[in-house]
């Protein structure tokens, strides 16, 4: 008792703050006692009410500052005060500090508020905290950790001083860095833990070192209990010694690929395996270990860019910059790893879950091939593949890598018997009477047909219901045929242990992105709303030990997140889609409280994902609550309405809003995104104004009279002109947009989300003017571009690598590429010049074939191949002299008869096929003229009205009825929409480009809706739906036009009126008045100057009547009675020009006018510029009458 | 052009020339120029604004050609607070009081940008970019500002900025004002 009484305590902070030690934690916890003026912590000697007999705050800051005196420099300090009421004690003790003050850094934090506290509360708290809710985390911002305990332990207090935000905790054991399964994770922290001091320290140094970074664990599986393969293991070792390049280790899932890749790389390291052998955790092996591996990564979760860059920090060369296109970045690399000697040897694991693999295998192709290196690549066959998947036909991986030399593993029931055996065996030690049963399982588990993972997960099941083993059926049985049911069997099994459980898992079922955080309580809402239950933070941390092989451990925008371990998992737990819908809802809703108080990245990327999956009612859910849509990451909503929302033709108003507005919202501050999001609502003419909504804090938009624009999203990223677009078909179904600009290069886009796929193509040297998708024979589409340069390229959409070389051979720039396929089934690309010749080329072997078409000069501005009837294919070339030929590209030969009569040049063709069998050719004329012929008999067979200006390019887009419109884009920047069959336009002109359109395509998706792109001289693309489009426009009553002069127009009492005029000669100079509070016109429009409005001025006179002066450009003066919008002429004019300056013959257009009243009543309207003011600033003023003598002013024509 | 309304009541006029940094201020009454000009606005006066504060004082604020905004204290004729950069392609310009007291500039430029900035403390109060041009603008009262649009009028208003302002402050927003 005597070493912790008053004296003790005493000696011990003595002792402390005499001889520092540098950065220290000062961690009390026993009673504590405070009232609303003091606070003492309590020794044990201390009496019941503490009083001022225990240690105070001030004693405290005095012990804190002697020990700040002793240190050398500016220490840190952490006090957790773990004791009754201490958050009143620390709040005391940070003001006497802040009394005292000095150069500390120090965090001081109270455990408990008014009441008592929990001992131990606070150490379990932070142990769950740090192990699991920031599991993944190598560095902890010290605001997060405090924000975390805040929220586990409500009524604490913490202090920082001289701490700023970005200050961070590191851990002192780094964290294994990689994403695995838990129980795996378990496993290797207990392997760590039996090591001794000096080896353990051994190898966390080096995992943290670099040299061997996260060495035991950046392949997510271990070597631990790992057994056979012995055959693939020599493969690879000898490989390692003999060969050089990419060899791809490849197999099933689950079949134990990164398993034998962690045995091959734990064998790498010496020490490290003779530490696991001499724990027999390794099976000891012949061979000589391989060498050292200079880089090892786990694709995970990886882009191309960054495999890139995180290959170059391992290698130590310098990393390519971040903002260059993929090839460039690549060339660097490339570039650098062949400079380097020795030449490197790299292990890079699950290529399949890499983000876009198959981009990230054209990175690793291209690494491959560097001369000298060793590369080995785990990965699964095809990108379709997962546990309890039937074998997809199709390797993609495997052909994107396009390796020499492949390990393939294959199932090997004897492994997975002895690794049953092994890890049953050492799981139930002394049990020696188990060996039957134990081999009974083994045998069952073997004979299931499934690969190692299965093995896995039945072999954890049986170690949690060890009666299982004692059952008389075989246990495969008993577990299921696959790993779905094995996870059936679990969820049973967790359901009866902790109702809580079955909630969990379904959260993180229904978890978005990379998987749910437990920070700011996110897994606990998301299965909290999903199942309308409560569930608790214990409940995650019981659920991590007890569901551990089925969860997996991953990190998402700087978070750790949790998520089911494979997709089979998610998919048991969400094969009703009905309820899985109505859960998204569910959390859609709860997202909306939660957004406003903590807007964990996790809901502010994610939620509009959940609105996707709750579909409609989700969206209504979220667009009800517009502050909580501002917190949102704008281009998540926008990529999420996009793919879920167009083509149903509703989308609530404020999601709309940030749908057509993503491209602004992306680099606007929170403060402006409020404003934005309104002002695109209102200009998409969804928003109706509404006085009564100025109540609302946030409501910037009072109201608004603009032309409505069809809600339609707007991608950038071009610096020059869109001049063509064209829809690429994927294999896998998608469809890709590419688009060719005069910035010379070529752009890949996600139709369905609205987004920027890849870096730009580059290559071509000059404008790119046509674009179009090349089927081939195996379902694989290339990409070809014709330009200035003269050339025409091709380009693997999916890598967006060149596809060949590039096919020179116009003499002068490339102005349209079509492709064809012949009868024969030969593909052919087709290429129109400037010069009016038409080449022909393979795309397989990038060469010139059959004869051109040359002899005609006038520049090709259209091609398109045409399916006659019987099989037979025709190119229509549209040339700028008006005239559109068929040519047979088998033969060389041209149609004898043309389609003529397209003054100013055909500028655009397309083909729609309204039944089957009969082909219409479309032709553009340039006159705002369309043409549809029939191209059998070049004769007309509908002259369609066209769009109202020059139109310059057309599309058909086919809608679901069956109908074919017609969609011409216009050189003024609108897009008419017309119906094939009856000419009329549908819907409302979609208006939103800033300048001419040059390229419009149709895009169908794999879901079967149609929408339509667009681009043109404003560099946007822009993604439109045309079957909302097709909906009735809603004019807006007395719409203003063009306002180039606005003038607030002071009524009496308060009211404000808006005046508005247009300076446009041809409009006539038309004045319109609006109440400013409402926007309600007053009345009709007024007929202002001929010449045009070139200036207003409102003003209230000193009699409280209000008037309204406007100027003609030429200077006409004249005046306007608001209130009855009548003119004031004659006699009752008040205004007096004074010093007479609108003089006869002066020519200068006006340009402002102020009107300014006089205290005496009258109102004085001066000159239009200050020259005149300075010459005649000395006249005397004109009559000075206040019985409404005035000067008319000159009038002027 | 543009009246300069005084605390007094009286209303003086403001004016400047493209091509001339210079700008007088006159009393209309009188026709006398009061005071020397306001120099230091750059190469020229694209465009002036002014407006009054309910408890007293006025600034006006001129943008020369270069599209940078100074504010003047008309009745000290002194420079106040931070030039405002980045209005080049001025269409409109308007000075606002916003309903926390103080005095906004409001600028719009041909790419349909439209920035209400503090001059004061050269803080970006609010930004957006219409998707069409902007053409003129106007002081309407109450923290409220009309938007000419090439394709109609949107009236704003100022009411709920302070708060948010607070938001953007606390969350570290980058700084895109245009201190010099």
């Amino acid at each position: 008792m005597r070493e912790r009484g008053r004296d003790a305590v005493r000696a011990r902070l003595g002792e402390w703050s005499g001889a520092p030690a540098g950065p220290t934690i000062l961690y009390w916890v026993g009673h504590g006692w405070s009232d609303d003026a003091s606070a003492a912590l309590a020794d044990a000697r201390s009496p019941t009410g503490v009083g001022e007999e225990g240690l105070t705050p001030a004693a405290l800051a005095r012990w804190i500052t002697t020990w700040e005196a002793c240190c050398p420099d500016e220490p840190w300090l952490v006090v957790v005060v773990d004791a009754c009421r201490s958050a009143r004690f620390v709040e005391l003790l940070a003001g006497e500090l802040d009394r005292l003050g000095g150069r500390r850094r120090i965090a001081l934090v109270g455990t408990s508020g008014r009441g008592a506290a929990t001992l131990g509360r606070f150490t379990d708290s932070l142990d769950a905290t740090l192990r699991h809710t920031f599991a993944a985390d190598a560095e902890i911002a010290a605001t997060r950790l405090c924000d975390e305990l805040d929220r586990t332990i409500p009524g604490g207090a913490r202090r920082f001083l001289n701490i700023h935000d970005d200050a961070v905790l590191r851990r002192a054991t780094p964290v294994p860095e990689y994403a695995g399964s838990l129980d795996l994770r378990a496993v290797l922290t207990a392997v760590l833990t039996t090591l001794s001091i000096d080896e353990r320290r051994h190898f966390v140094s080096k995992a943290q070192g670099g040299e061997l970074r996260a060495d035991q664990d950046s392949l997510g599986e271990v070597g631990w209990y790992f057994t056979g393969r012995e055959q693939e293991r020599q493969k690879i070792l000898d490989w390692l010694v003999e060969s050089s390049g990419m060899l791809v280790v490849t197999g099933r899932a689950g079949s134990g690929k990164s398993a034998l890749l962690g045995d091959v790389l734990v064998r790498s390291r010496s020490q490290l395996a003779r530490v696991l052998l001499d724990h027999g955790l390794l099976d000891p092996i012949d061979a000589a270990p391989p060498a050292a591996f200079d880089c090892t990564l786990q694709l995970t979760g990886l882009a191309a860019t960054e495999v890139i860059a995180r290959i170059s920090e391992d290698l130590g060369v310098a990393a390519p910059e971040q903002l260059q296109p993929l090839t460039a970045q690549l060339d660097h690399l490339t570039d650098r790893v062949r400079a380097r000697t020795p030449p490197p040897r790299l292990m890079v694991d699950a290529l399949d879950e890499a983000v876009d693999p198959l981009r990230v295998a054209a990175v690793l192709r291209r690494l491959g091939a560097v001369a000298g290196i060793r590369l080995i690549v785990g990965t699964r066959l095809s990108t379709r593949e997962g546990p309890d998947r039937s074998h997809p036909a199709d390797t993609d991986l495997l052909d994107a890598l396009a390796a020499s030399r492949q390990v393939v593993i294959e199932r090997d029931p004897d492994a997975i018997a002895r690794y049953v055996t092994r890890r049953l065996t050492a799981a139930l030690p002394g049990h020696a009477g188990n060996g039957p049963a134990v081999a009974r399982a083994a045998a069952s588990i073997r004979d299931a047909g499934q690969e190692i993972l299965y093995a896995r997960l039945a072999v954890y099941e049986l170690l949690a219901q060890p009666d299982l083993l004692a059952a008389a059926s075989p246990v495969a049985e008993l577990l299921g045929p696959d790993h779905r049911s094995i996870f059936a069997a679990a969820v049973a099994r967790l359901d009866s242990k902790n109702p809580a459980y079955r909630p969990l898992l379904v959260g993180l079922a229904l978890a978005q992105g990379r998987g749910a955080p437990i920070r700011d309580g996110v897994w606990t809402a998301v299965a909290a709303a999903a199942n309308g239950v409560t569930v608790t933070d214990d409940d995650v941390i019981a659920l991590l030990g007890d569901g551990a092989p089925y969860l997996a451990l991953d990190s998402d925008h700087g978070q750790t997140v949790y998520r089911l371990a494979h997709r089979t998992f998610a998919e048991h737990l969400t094969v009703d889609g009905e309820l899985t819908r109505s859960r998204h809802q569910a959390i859609t809703r709860r997202v909306v409280a939660e957004l406003e108080t903590r807007p964990n990245p996790y809901w502010v990327r994610y939620t509009s994902s959940d609105a996707a999956g709750g579909g409609l009612p989700a969206w209504k859910e979220l667009d009800a609550t517009p502050r909580a849509v501002d917190v949102l990451d704008p281009d998540a909503v926008a990529r999420d309405a996009m793919r879920s929302l167009f083509g149903l033709g509703v989308v609530p108003p404020h999601i709309a809003g940030v749908v057509s507005a993503a491209h602004e919202l992306r680099a606007a501050g929170p403060a402006d995104r409020i404003a934005i999001r309104q002002v695109t609502a209102y200009c998409a003419g969804i928003l109706r104004p509404d006085p009564g909504q100025d109540s609302d804090s946030a409501q910037i938009v009072n109201w608004a009279s603009v032309r409505k624009r069809q809600l339609h999203a707007i991608l950038t990223g071009h610096t020059g002109r869109v001049s063509a677009i064209a829809a690429i078909p994927l294999a896998g179904g998608g469809t890709l947009l590419a688009t060719g600009s005069d910035d010379t290069s070529v752009r890949l886009w996600d139709p369905a989300t609205g987004t920027a796929v890849g870096s730009p193509l580059t290559g071509h040297t000059a404008e790119v003017y046509a674009v179009t998708a090349v089927p081939l024979a195996d379902e694989q589409t290339l990409l070809a571009t014709g330009s200035r340069d003269g050339s025409v390229r091709l380009w693997d959409p999916v890598s967006g690598a060149p596809a060949g070389d590039p096919m020179t051979g116009h003499a002068h720039g490339v102005s349209a590429v079509a492709a064809l396929r012949l009868p024969d089934g030969r593909n052919l690309l087709a290429s129109g010049g400037e010069d009016g010749s038409v080449l022909l080329w393979d795309p397989q072997t990038c060469t010139a074939v059959g004869d051109p078409w040359t002899g005609q000069f006038s520049r090709v501005s259209a091609l398109v191949p045409v399916l006659l009837p019987r099989g037979r294919v025709r190119l229509a070339v549209g040339r700028a002299n008006g005239s559109v030929r068929l040519w047979d590209p088998a033969t060389g030969r041209s149609a004898r008869r043309s389609m003529t009569g397209h003054p100013g040049g055909v500028s655009a063709l397309t083909v729609m096929t309204p039944s089957a069998g009969r082909t219409v050719l479309v032709a553009a004329a340039s006159r705002g003229r369309v043409t549809l012929w029939n191209p059998i008999t070049c004769t007309v067979a509908r002259p369609l009205m066209g769009g109202h200006a020059w139109v310059t390019a057309l599309a058909a887009v086919p809608q679901p009825d069956g109908r074919i419109l017609l969609a011409a884009g216009n050189a003024d920047g609108s897009v008419d929409l017309l119906d094939s069959s009856t000419g009329a336009v549908v819907g409302s002109r979609l208006t939103g480009h800033a300048g001419g359109v040059e390229a419009v395509a149709a895009v169908p998706l794999s879901d079967g809706r149609t929408l339509l792109a667009t681009g043109g001289w404003d560099t946007s693309l822009r993604l439109w739906d045309p079957a909302t489009s097709a909906a009735a426009d809603r004019p807006v009553a007395g719409r203003i036009v063009s306002p180039t002069r606005v003038a607030a127009v002071p009524r009496p009492f308060g009211q404000t009126l808006l005046a508005a005029g247009n300076a446009d000669r041809r409009a006539r100079g038309p004045v319109w008045l609006l109440d400013a509070s409402t926007g309600l016109p007053q009345g009709e429009e007024m007929t202002g100057h001929a010449d045009g409005v070139a200036a207003m001025s409102g003003v209230l006179q000193a009699d409280e009547r209000s008037l309204l002066v406007t100027v003609g450009r030429a200077g006409a003066v004249k005046l306007w009675n608001p209130a009855t919008r009548a003119r004031i002429e004659g006699r009752r004019r008040r205004v007096v020009t004074a010093y007479h300056l609108w003089r006869r013959g002066d020519t200068r257009e006006v340009s402002a006018a102020t009107a300014v009243p006089l205290p005496d009543g009258r109102t004085i309207l001066p000159p239009r510029a200050a020259t005149d003011l300075c010459g005649c600033g000395t006249q005397s003023p004109g009559p000075r009458s206040a019985t409404s003598r005035t000067t008319a002013p000159e009038r002027r024509s | 052009l543009t009246g300069v309304p005084l605390p007094d009541g009286r209303t003086l006029l403001a004016t400047g020339a493209v091509g001339d940094p210079a700008v007088w201020l006159w009393d209309p009454v009188t026709a006398a120029a009061v005071g020397g000009p306001l120099t230091g606005n750059g190469g020229g006066v694209w465009a002036l604004a002014a407006s009054s504060l309910p408890g007293g004082g006025s600034l006006l604020a001129v943008c020369d050609q270069s599209g940078v905004v100074r504010v003047w204290d008309p009745i000290d004729r002194t420079a106040v607070g931070h030039p405002l950069a980045g209005a080049r392609g001025l269409a409109a310009m308007a000075a606002v009081v916003s309903p926390d007291g103080r005095i906004l500039v409001v600028t719009g430029t041909d790419d349909g940008t439209v920035l209400v900035r503090d001059p004061l403390d050269g803080r970006c109060v609010l930004r957006i970019r219409f998707a069409s041009r902007c053409l003129s603008l106007c002081d309407l009262g109450g923290g409220r500002f009309a938007v000419g649009l090439s394709d109609g009028v949107i009236v704003l208003s100022l009411s709920g900025r302070t708060e948010i302002s607070t938001l953007e402050e606390g969350q570290g927003a980058r700084s895109r004002n245009s201190a010099p």
